[in-house]
């Protein structure tokens, strides 16, 4: 199914909005169910989506854990010394966060289903300013390029001999202090260098900008904005009672 | 030994993606200067990264000073082995020329007094005592790349590996290195394994020649 970027986009708002909004686990379930539905549907492998969000995940389900923890309830299923360490409320606290945090990094994933093109044109045609766009979809795009530079001075650090993994954990802050100063001066290099190239390619050179490539909207996409609408009555009848 | 020996290594930077690196065996001795040549794009640097366990091969044997490269942490190669990148400001992290070249020495169990002095001694030797304040990432090239050598003479290497260290470099920043390598093999009995085709740059210094072609390599000398 090809859609339009801005159905693309109003969909995302509509899952990440209602996660937000919505605190419960059912809620949250159908939200997750619907987003993963969505996903298939635009034909997009989960797997591959999902593999640079690893160690996010991680971070998720750990943070989770914690949450169930430190959550207080009635409910005890383990506890040490009368402290209350797990308990059915904790658990569904965490299981919430959990399928919350999924749901808007699940969501988030929608978008990469189309170019940075599409992205763009798709919000400069909702009358989001054309720098603004470029700016923020230029940002994601230089994620990975951080990332490499993060690893090449990891590994400068490790060949001047120095085994990060066996250093007190004092050591292993500051030398991830040291990481950070070349990341960011090689990314404010950069965005320099982007923004002198750009300039010279004559970007904002006259005030009005013709697009040569211009979406319009399909009936699929008429329908799928329809069928949006519909979800979020739908979902906020059905759930709206519960919080 | 002191050499690191490829055999049957092969190497391709994803699943999906052909081999970079095609069964590929080869010896570098650390008491030579090794050159290899290529074209753009032929896998140099690739087998570099290969040569110090940045990468690990997909099939076939490294072996770095007679130990399995699988079994070995960066750290470890750091011992025997200094990589020089081709962009060198992407090995310089610390404050000042100073701090960078003392840096690796701190994690060693060495005396204050010993820091400082072969701090100094590099200093002197790679003529950076000028900028010795200085914030490593605002120098030229030709000093970015000589403090980077300087930090990693301070280690001792048995071998240096450098990838294109001349592709940014004027011709008497270049004449300078190939002193700077003379010396450093004459009086630290530091080996190189040098990527590069600069010509001129290689007819002054190489013992060991290469051809890489298509993940391979032809011995030339
Ligand atoms: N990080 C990387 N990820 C994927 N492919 C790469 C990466 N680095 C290099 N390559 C590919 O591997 C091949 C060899 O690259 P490289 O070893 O850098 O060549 P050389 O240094 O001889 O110019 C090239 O086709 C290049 O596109
Ligand atoms: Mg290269």
């Amino acid at each position: 199914m090809k859609l339009d970027p801005r159905v693309k986009l109003s969909i995302l708002c509509t899952l990440s909005t209602l996660a937000i909004l919505f605190q419960n686990v059912r809620s949250l379930l159908v939200l997750f169910v619907s987003c993963l539905i969505i996903l298939m549907l635009l034909k997009c492998n989960i797997k591959r989506l999902l593999k640079p969000f690893k160690s996010l995940i991680k971070l998720v389900i750990i943070m989770s854990l914690i949450q169930s923890v430190f959550s207080q309830g009635n409910h005890v299923i383990i506890s040490f010394f009368n402290i209350n360490v797990i308990t059915v409320e904790g658990l569904i606290r965490g299981l919430e966060f959990f399928l919350r945090m999924l749901t808007i990094l699940f969501s988030a994933s929608i978008l990469k289903t189309c170019s940075s093109r599409e992205i763009i044109q798709g919000l400069t045609q909702l009358k989001v300013p054309y720098d603004l766009s470029l700016m923020a979809v230029m940002g994601i795009k230089f994620l990975p390029i951080l990332q490499q530079q993060f690893s090449d001075t990891f590994i400068a650090i490790q060949l001047r001999g120095v085994d990060i993994k066996k250093q007190t954990l004092k050591e292993k802050v500051k030398l991830i202090s040291y990481l950070l100063m070349p990341v960011v001066a090689g990314a404010i290099e950069t965005a320099k260098k982007v923004s002198i190239s750009i300039q010279l390619r004559g970007f904002r050179a006259y005030p009005t900008r013709t697009s040569y490539y211009s979406l319009t909207l399909n009936k699929i996409d008429y329908i799928i904005l329809m069928c949006n609408l519909l979800y979020v009555a739908l979902f906020i009848l059905c759930f709206g009672g519960i919080n | 030994m002191n050499k690191i020996s490829l055999e049957n290594v092969s190497f391709s930077y994803s699943q999906t993606k052909n081999d970079v690196i095609k069964n590929l065996s080869m010896d570098i001795y650390s008491k030579d200067i090794t050159i290899i040549q290529g074209a753009n794009g032929s896998g140099k640097t690739t087998l570099s990264k290969l040569c110090c366990n940045i990468y690990k091969p997909n099939n076939g044997i490294v072996t770095i000073f007679s130990k399995d490269a699988k079994n070995l942490s960066l750290s470890d190669v750091a011992k025997d082995i200094y990589y020089l990148f081709q962009d060198p400001q992407k090995q310089l992290f610390c404050e000042s020329v100073e701090d960078e070249i003392a840096f690796a020495l701190k994690y060693q169990n060495y005396t204050l007094a010993q820091i400082e002095q072969t701090t100094n001694k590099m200093l002197e030797l790679f003529n950076l005592n000028d900028i010795k304040k200085s914030y490593p990432l605002l120098l030229s090239g030709g000093e970015k790349q000589r403090l980077a050598i300087a930090c990693g003479v301070a280690i001792k290497p048995k071998l240096m590996i450098m990838d294109e260290p001349t592709s940014s470099l004027d011709t008497e920043n270049m004449i300078n290195l190939v002193n700077i390598i003379l010396k450093l093999k004459h009086d630290y009995n530091i080996g190189f394994l040098i990527i590069s085709h600069d010509l001129d740059f290689i007819n002054r210094i190489g013992d060991v020649k290469y051809m890489m072609q298509n993940g391979g390599v032809i011995n030339e000398t």
